[in-house]
């Protein structure tokens, strides 16, 4: 049954989050009327164009264990959602939680909670090896000799890069440093996983793997993950709700899959709605 | 040191592996750079009497001072260099979403290259002394690594300072060129100081490496202690103690400024 996120709703009725250790365990992230303005210009502040609201007031609950996706057009605040539970941006207004930890307050906490793949293939190394780069960000979370080496060899098998180890990233292909990302947030064996369109590059059989690793990491291991999407099959596919975003606000949250069509269609609906 | 300080070591290691040639350009500009200097002051033989209160000859004078504004200008450019490659390698973000403390993320993004400054440094110092008998038989160790270490400290607030504007503006390290350049104009790397206008030579006392190269040279050269270098020490302490939170104050405001407007994605 669809639930509607009210923006209007942040004021009045949406309470603060219930801080008891059930709760805590259960819902891993929640977000209560975040909203995220880019001002017109960085820093130093010298006026040029206008700002930009990314986010508007975007209320939502995840469970443990919940594969939850963001769908939604270019533009829509996917990505930017997806950093600010990150703590990569500072939210202009509300606020969030990851795995119970603030993410204004407790940004140590959240980063702890979280592994976040995102979609800038760039963010490598490319002169170091697949194994070289993720034993330095095993590093990063605390892992060092032995259990690192195990651990990035169990990722690298997990995301099937295993017998690509040892070649430079720069020979990788671009659907290859994508599944190099997904590795690298699963590195630190965090909760909470940031997917942000782990498929977009990927073949059509590549990207069923990722799909089927997704619902594995949720189903067997737990993982909470909330995954940006452009791919309303993979939605369907995947997650177990997913939340429509336009325009830094979330219209609808639907729970999945839907029938034939019912994602689509909805979306299509509400895309309408917006024209 | 953290785990995180080890883990950018072992990275720097391994893609300095990947550019051996450049590692061998290194100690090639070493062995380069000395001789040129040698000659340099054998032109100047007998020494200027202006020469005369830094305890040596040109070649030991501009040893030191060579010696020591490379140091200095890697400590105060690691950092920031360190967070304009990762701006536009796209691992910014990365980096400042792993669970590892930003001072452990800075000091250990700098690390490599301090590493490899002071070890041409001292093959630097090591090389003049055995191939061109620059004499440090009269050096003070207890002086010299005073001035060091005060040194070092003025260099990573600095350091920070550039970094935290690399961050804000996305540019590349103007701070640091800014220094250096006045420091090699200015602060007596090449010529005393006492050969300038009295106008410059008061700008002069406004740069940390002027006292730097003082108490360094006094120490190296003349064998002067940490009490003979009370002037030049405490100048570096009142650098220090008045940088030092000017920095860490920057550093914040460049982080939080960085996460309000996205600028770590480079």
């Amino acid at each position: 049954m669809p639930l509607v996120s009210g923006m209007r709703r942040c004021a009045s009725t949406v309470s603060r989050p219930v801080s008891s250790y059930d709760a805590l365990i259960r819902m891993m992230i929640e977000t209560e009327c975040v909203g995220k303005v880019f001002a017109a210009a960085g820093w130093p502040r010298v006026r040029r164009g206008r700002s930009i609201r990314a986010l508007d007031r975007v209320t939502l609950q995840v469970e443990r264990g919940e594969v939850f996706g963001l769908v939604g057009p270019n533009g829509a605040g996917k990505t930017t959602l997806l950093k600010v539970l990150a703590t990569l941006l500072a939210p202009s207004e509300g606020r969030a939680w990851v795995a119970g930890a603030e993410v204004g307050r407790n940004p140590g906490l959240v980063r702890r909670a979280v592994g976040l793949a995102a979609g800038e293939e760039r963010s490598f190394y490319w002169r170091l090896s697949g194994r070289e780069n993720l034993e330095f960000f095993a590093g990063l979370v605390g892992l060092a000799g032995a259990p690192a080496r195990r651990r990035v060899a169990g990722v690298l098998g997990l995301v099937d890069l295993l017998p690509m180890a040892e070649e430079p990233v720069a020979r990788y292909s671009t659907g290859m440093r994508q599944r190099l990302a997904i590795a690298r947030a699963l590195v630190g064996d965090p909760p909470v996983l940031l997917l942000d369109e782990p498929t977009r590059s990927l073949d059509p059989v590549a990207a069923d793997s990722v799909r089927a690793l997704i619902r594995r990491l949720a189903r067997d291991e737990g993982k909470t993950v909330m995954l940006a999407t452009h791919n309303l099959d993979e939605a369907q596919a995947v997650c177990h709700r997913a939340a429509v975003l336009v325009r830094g606000t979330v219209r609808e949250v639907l729970s999945l899959p839907t029938p034939d069509g019912g994602l689509a269609g909805r979306y299509r609906e509400l895309m309408g709605a917006r024209a | 040191m953290s785990g995180a300080m080890w883990a950018f070591l072992r990275r720097d290691y391994r893609l300095a592996r990947t550019a051996r040639l450049a590692l061998a350009w290194q100690i090639v500009s070493v062995a380069c750079t000395v001789p040129t200097m040698y000659y340099l002051g054998r032109l100047l033989r007998p020494p200027a009497p202006v020469l005369g209160a830094s305890g040596g000859d040109y070649f030991a004078f501009v040893s030191v001072g060579v010696a020591c504004l490379g140091l200095c200008s890697a400590g105060m450019g690691a950092c920031a260099a360190a967070v304009r490659q990762e701006q536009m390698g796209g691992t910014l973000d990365v980096l400042l979403l792993s669970p590892a403390p930003v001072w452990a993320l800075a000091a250990g993004a700098s690390l490599w290259t301090m590493l490899v400054a002071a070890g041409q440094t001292g093959l630097y110092l090591v090389f003049a002394a055995i191939a061109f008998h620059l004499d440090f038989s009269r050096a003070n160790v207890a002086g010299a690594a005073a001035a060091l270490v005060l040194t070092m400290g003025v260099c990573a607030a600095l350091g920070v300072l550039s970094a935290s504007l690399v961050l804000l503006l996305r540019r590349p390290d103007v701070l640091t060129s800014l220094v250096t350049s006045a420091s090699v104009l200015l602060a007596g790397v090449f010529y005393p100081t006492r050969v300038l206008p009295s106008a410059l030579q008061r700008a002069a006392e406004l740069l940390p490496l002027t006292h730097a190269l003082r108490a360094l040279r006094l120490a190296l050269l003349r064998g002067d202690g940490v009490a003979a270098l009370g002037t030049e020490l405490r100048a570096l302490l009142l650098f220090v103690l008045v940088l030092s939170p000017v920095a860490l104050v920057a550093g914040r405001v460049a982080l939080a400024e960085a996460r309000r407007s996205g600028i770590p994605a480079g």
